[in-house]
Formats: C-alpha cells, sequence, structure tokens
C-alpha cells in the first residue's frame, strides 16, 4: 500500500496504518532526534512527543503528500522544544555516550566519524537541527527553513556555519578557517 | 574537485553511520500510548474545512448588529459608573522604581486559563483576565503596572502562543504581534514598562506593549527575564547563541553587542551553561549557571562582575549538586535558587537554597518542592519568597498536578504557610511605589 493510502487510513484512526508509517520512519527520525540532543533517552522523549502529535493531530493534514515532511517537522521541534525547556530547567548534567556502530572499518574513515561528531557536539542544537533535517533528512533548504520558522537566509547561513565548523575538523588537507560569524550582531 | 563538495557528499553517509541504527526498542511502547491517544476529530481544524486566510480574516471580521451594539453601549456605562466609583475608593497605585526593593503588591498567577490576582496577606484572590482562550505565564512589569502573558486558544496543546498584555487590573488587552511564541521563548521587561525584549526562535525582537510592529534588534542571542543592567537599563545581558558558548552584553536597540565571558569548550555543559542568568538588582553583578571545571556532573550558580571579569563560584557547598533558576534578592544581598542533590546517586530535590550574593554555605528554605522543583519568585520587600510546585509549569498542562496551592516562606525564620488560592503558573509578584 503507497504512503498516501496509508495516511488516508491513519487519519480515519487507523492504528495498524499508522504503525506502517512509524515503521518506515522511525529510525531516521531516532537518528535525528540523536543528532539534535546528544542524549538518546532525550531523544526517545522528543521522538514519541512528535509521533504522539502526530497521530492526535493527523485529520488536521490537509495534504496527505505532505506527511513526510510535517512529521520530520513535528520531530524536530519537539527536539528543540525539549532542549529549550532542559535549558531553562536543569535535571541531568550527564550525557549518555552516542551509539557509534562496531562495524569493521578503516580507522581513518572511524577517526573522521568521530571527528565529525564532536564537531557536531560543539554547535549549536539550531545549527545540529538544519545538519540534521538536510543531510540526514534529505530535506531541501526551503523546507528546513519552513520546518524551523526560519528565513531562507537563516537557514543558509546556519548550514554555511556548520559546514565550515565540521570540515576544519575532519579535512585532511589545509583549508581556510571558517568565515567569521557575528555574535549578538545588530539586525 | 574541492575539499568542500567531498565534505558535503560524504557527510550523510557519515551521519548515517554515526547515529542511524537498528529501529529503536520503543516503537511498542509509542504505539500503545498512540492507542491511548484519542485523535482530535477533524472538525476542530477549522483550517480543515475553511482556507486558512479566509478562517483568519473570519475571526477579526467586524459585526455591527444594533442589539449588540445597544448591549454594549449599557455596559460602557455601567463600567465607566464602576470606575468612577473604584476610582473615588481606591486611591492610585503608585509605580515602582524598576530595580531594588519595593512594596508587595498582588501576587499575579494564572489557573486554569485565566489570570488572576491574589494577596498573600488576606488571601483574597480575584480574576483579572478571563475569556475563552488560554492564559499562561503571567509576567509583571517592573514598574507594576502591566501584566504579560501568553495564550493560546482553549482546545490548543501547540507551543505556540500570543503575547499579551493587560493593565494590571485586567483592563486594556492588547495582543502583540510575535508570530507566535514558544512556551520556552524567554521574556523581558524593559524597566520602564513601555516595552518587552522577547526571544523568538533563535533572534530577539523588541515588542513596544502600544502594539506597534516589533522589530528584530539581534540574531543568534538568547535574553531572560532580568536581562536589563540597572540603574538605567542602558544595557542587556544576552546569550550568544553562535560559536563560543559566551555572554555578551548590548544596548536595548542591539547596538555595541560585545563579549564579556566564554566558557572554554572544555568546560561546556548543555544542559547547565547559562541556564539561568541575571544582573544583580544595583547591575554591578552578573550571576549565572556553568559546570565547574573538572566536575561532569554538576551545575552551579558563578557569579562575576558586570564586565565578565572576576567569576567564581558561588556556594562553597561540597556535595554534587545542580543548582538552577537563581534569583537575586530585591536589595542584592542574597540570591535563592533550586537544587538537586547527587551524593548519594540519585538526584534527590533539595528544599530552596538561599546564600548570601558573597557565597558560602547554602541555607535551605521552606518545605522540600516535589521532584519537578519549585517555581519561585522573591517579594518585592524581600521578606518572603512565594514557591508552587514547578509540575504546574508544565506544557500541555499535567494530568497529576495542573494546580496546587503556593507557599509562602518567611526568609528570616523559614516559617512557611500555604496561600488560600492555587495556581498553575510560576507566580509573579507586583511590585508597588513607595
Amino acid at each position: 500500500m503507497d504512503q498516501r493510502a496509508l495516511v488516508e487510513r491513519a487519519r480515519q484512526g487507523d492504528h495498524d496504518a499508522f504503525a506502517a508509517l512509524v515503521d518506515a520512519s522511525l529510525a531516521r527520525l531516532d537518528a535525528a532526534a540523536r543528532l539534535i540532543v546528544r542524549d538518546p533517552e532525550l531523544a526517545r522523549d522528543a521522538v514519541q512527543d512528535g509521533l504522539i502529535r502526530a497521530w492526535r493531530d493527523l485529520p488536521g493534514l490537509r495534504d496527505p503528500e505532505r506527511f513526510d515532511a510535517w512529521l520530520r517537522r513535528l520531530v524536530v521541534n519537539a527536539c528543540l522544544d525539549l532542549l529549550r525547556r532542559r535549558h531553562r530547567r536543569v535535571r541531568e548534567v550527564e550525557l549518555n555516550p552516542l551509539h557509534i556502530p562496531s562495524a569493521p572499518d578503516q580507522s581513518s574513515a572511524l577517526a573522521d566519524r568521530e571527528e565529525v561528531d564532536q564537531a557536531l557536539k560543539r554547535l549549536d542544537p539550531n545549527h545540529r537541527a538544519v545538519v540534521a533535517l538536510h543531510y540526514l533528512l534529505g530535506m531541501p533548504l526551503h523546507e528546513v527553513a519552513a520546518s524551523l520558522r526560519i528565513p531562507i537566509g537563516t537557514a543558509k547561513s546556519r548550514l554555511h556555519y556548520a559546514l565550515s565548523a565540521l570540515r576544519v575538523n575532519v579535512d585532511v588537507e589545509p583549508s581556510p578557517a571558517p568565515s567569521p560569524v557575528p555574535r549578538g550582531t545588530v539586525a | 574537485m574541492t575539499s568542500l563538495p567531498r565534505f558535503e557528499r560524504n557527510l550523510p553517509g557519515i551521519l548515517e553511520d554515526l547515529y542511524l541504527g537498528p529501529s529503536p526498542d520503543y516503537r511498542d511502547d509509542l504505539l500503545a500510548t498512540a492507542r491511548r491517544t484519542r485523535q482530535r476529530p477533524a472538525w476542530s481544524f477549522p483550517e480543515r474545512w475553511i482556507p486558512v486566510d479566509i478562517a483568519n480574516r473570519l475571526a477579526f471580521a467586524p459585526r455591527y448588529p444594533a442589539r449588540l451594539f445597544a448591549v454594549a453601549l449599557l455596559v460602557l456605562a455601567l463600567v465607566a459608573a464602576g470606575l468612577l466609583w473604584y476610582a473615588g475608593t481606591h486611591p492610585p497605585i503608585k509605580p515602582a522604581l524598576p530595580f531594588g526593593p519595593a512594596r508587595n503588591g498582588a501576587v499575579v498567577y494564572a489557573l486554569g486559563g485565566d489570570i488572576y490576582v491574589g494577596d498573600s496577606a488576606t488571601g483574597n484572590s480575584r480574576r483579572i483576565v478571563s475569556g475563552t482562550e488560554f492564559d499562561r505565564y503571567p509576567r509583571v512589569s517592573p514598574d507594576g503596572t502591566h501584566v504579560a502573558f501568553l495564550r493560546t486558544s482553549a482546545a490548543s496543546t501547540e507551543d505556540k502562543f500570543d503575547l499579551v498584555v493587560a493593565a494590571i487590573d485586567g483592563s486594556s488587552t492588547r495582543i502583540l504581534d510575535t508570530a507566535k511564541l514558544s512556551e520556552s521563548d524567554p521574556i523581558s521587561w524593559a524597566p520602564d514598562g513601555s516595552y518587552l525584549l522577547v526571544d523568538v526562535g533563535s533572534d530577539t525582537y523588541r515588542v513596544e506593549i502600544d502594539g506597534s510592529a516589533p522589530h528584530r534588534v539581534a540574531f543568534e542571542t538568547r535574553i531572560q527575564d532580568g536581562a536589563f543592567q540597572a540603574p538605567s537599563g542602558a544595557q542587556v545581558l544576552y546569550e550568544s547563541l553562535m560559536g563560543a558558548r559566551a555572554l555578551g552584553v548590548m544596548h536595548p536597540d542591539g547596538s555595541g553587542a560585545h563579549l564579556i565571558y566564554t566558557i572554554p569548550f572544555a568546560e561546556q555543559a548543555d544542559n547547565c551553561d547559562f541556564g539561568t542568568v541575571a544582573w544583580s538588582p544595583d547591575g554591578s553583578r552578573i550571576a549565572f549557571m556553568r559546570r565547574p571545571a573538572g566536575t561532569p556532573d554538576q551545575c552551579r550558580i558563578f557569579v562575576m562582575n558586570a564586565d565578565g571579569t572576576g567569576a567564581h563560584q558561588l556556594t562553597t557547598d561540597t556535595d554534587v549538586l545542580v543548582e538552577t533558576d537563581l534569583r537575586w534578592s530585591p536589595d542584592g544581598t542574597q540570591i535563592a535558587f533550586d537544587r538537586w542533590n547527587n551524593t548519594i546517586g540519585n538526584w534527590l530535590v533539595q528544599p530552596i537554597g538561599v546564600v548570601s550574593a558573597n557565597g558560602g554555605a547554602t541555607r535551605s528554605l521552606g518545605p522540600t518542592p516535589v521532584s519537578d522543583g519549585a517555581a519561585f519568585e522573591w517579594s518585592p520587600d524581600g521578606t518572603s519568597i512565594i514557591s508552587a510546585p514547578a509540575t504546574v509549569l508544565q506544557w500541555p498542562p499535567s494530568t497529576s498536578m495542573p494546580e496546587a496551592p503556593p507557599v509562602i516562606i518567611d526568609v528570616a525564620t523559614g516559617a512557611s504557610h500555604e496561600a488560600a488560592w492555587t495556581l498553575s503558573s510560576w507566580p509573579s509578584w507586583q511590585r508597588v511605589g513607595e
């Protein structure tokens, strides 16, 4: 059954159809959430928040073709909301280690991945969200901007900054330093 | 080929290697939760049956039936008469100075989607803003004359709110255009109460209470309640959200921005750094949260000078602690905060802690709150703290504890008593002029 039909059925309250939709996207949404929030338990909470909200509000989705983009937006916003809430009211300060696959690989490639992971940790969650949406979930930048409620220019500048920061950490060959980015600059 | 396209080409694969695994083990729990969750009926989404632009226009479409006019005129006449009576029996409240101690006014709070004022001394309370909408998170202006709060439609559980401002008696309610705020977007009143700084996404906007169009003053910044520096409010404290993890100051129009304090990368803690930051009431110091170097489990309060120098940990307690939600006393001599202790391996909530602003050991104040901690505020005269279980802050509202009576704690003696009313928001205590 195609996705449009599954969405239509889920919108009518069909739990099996919703389960099929969840199965098709859960692993990748969980990966995106872990990239953004940097904590498996928090990621689990964010993905559950997003998916339960999706189930509850499915009858309001006007265009079934937009289901994927809508679902990604719900989960990523759940990640950012959760981080903002935690940022204001701290409960736990220890971050759990990330899942890193143990499959054999060349040591240099593994080192690259670990360096990317460390570089991602240094990024602000808003920048990680842009990276997750664009590179892990494959959303075009205009949809990234719409999902995060930011102008397309801001999405581009965040991606540029994130890529510059990541590239510096994994380039074998010398590369230019990241472009200076204004902090608290006058709008 | 340059390194940039190669890196970009490889990045999706690297990210998949790093983060993409088998289907998570909580899939069944999630689907079970969905089975217990009722879907919203389609008719409750107006945009499903009316085009959004028309729906929005309809929401504001004026109607002028004669009967309504007559009723409105009658109501206006009654209100005018009431106002004349009220003015004759109640002398006007003198606005407070924006910083330092003030006389205690009413406690403003939300309950069940309406805004109330309560008297901590008499136990009396009354509703000042009501209606079909759901109002929450009221914050009184520093001069005590206005209250800002968040509003959403009654059926909505979305984390998107209008910012509304009203006179302290609930009159002159006005929705301010912010393109919707999150429940966790910080709001900070200007000292003179004429505008607010709010964070929308990761940008800071200035929103005038006269309803004129808001404008962005800074981007990739975060401000918090208490961002304005005494005595003039000429400088605003902000957290930079781009590049280094740092605090900076800027003028309220966004000009003159510069960083004053940076946390080195090796000492950063995502869920701690700058969770709360606030100027002291005299503007000479800044208190903030950060992880002490070499203590991965902890999150503590630090204090530094206004120019970012002299940063040092405030409390000398040697336990493994998380200290958060710091609040300066109005006279600037003490700091109160929420705290959790993990010395025995589990995080255990502690009573509100109070410590001298010059540092030292923490004194516990009042009863131990629920595990979520306390949502508390100093009284303007600095003699009391009003504290509510933080569980009532949840959005969508908690099903187990949507409201609770606040506790009034005498700071000098630690004695406490429950207020006669319940609330479902962080309390905000009105400041009144001498």
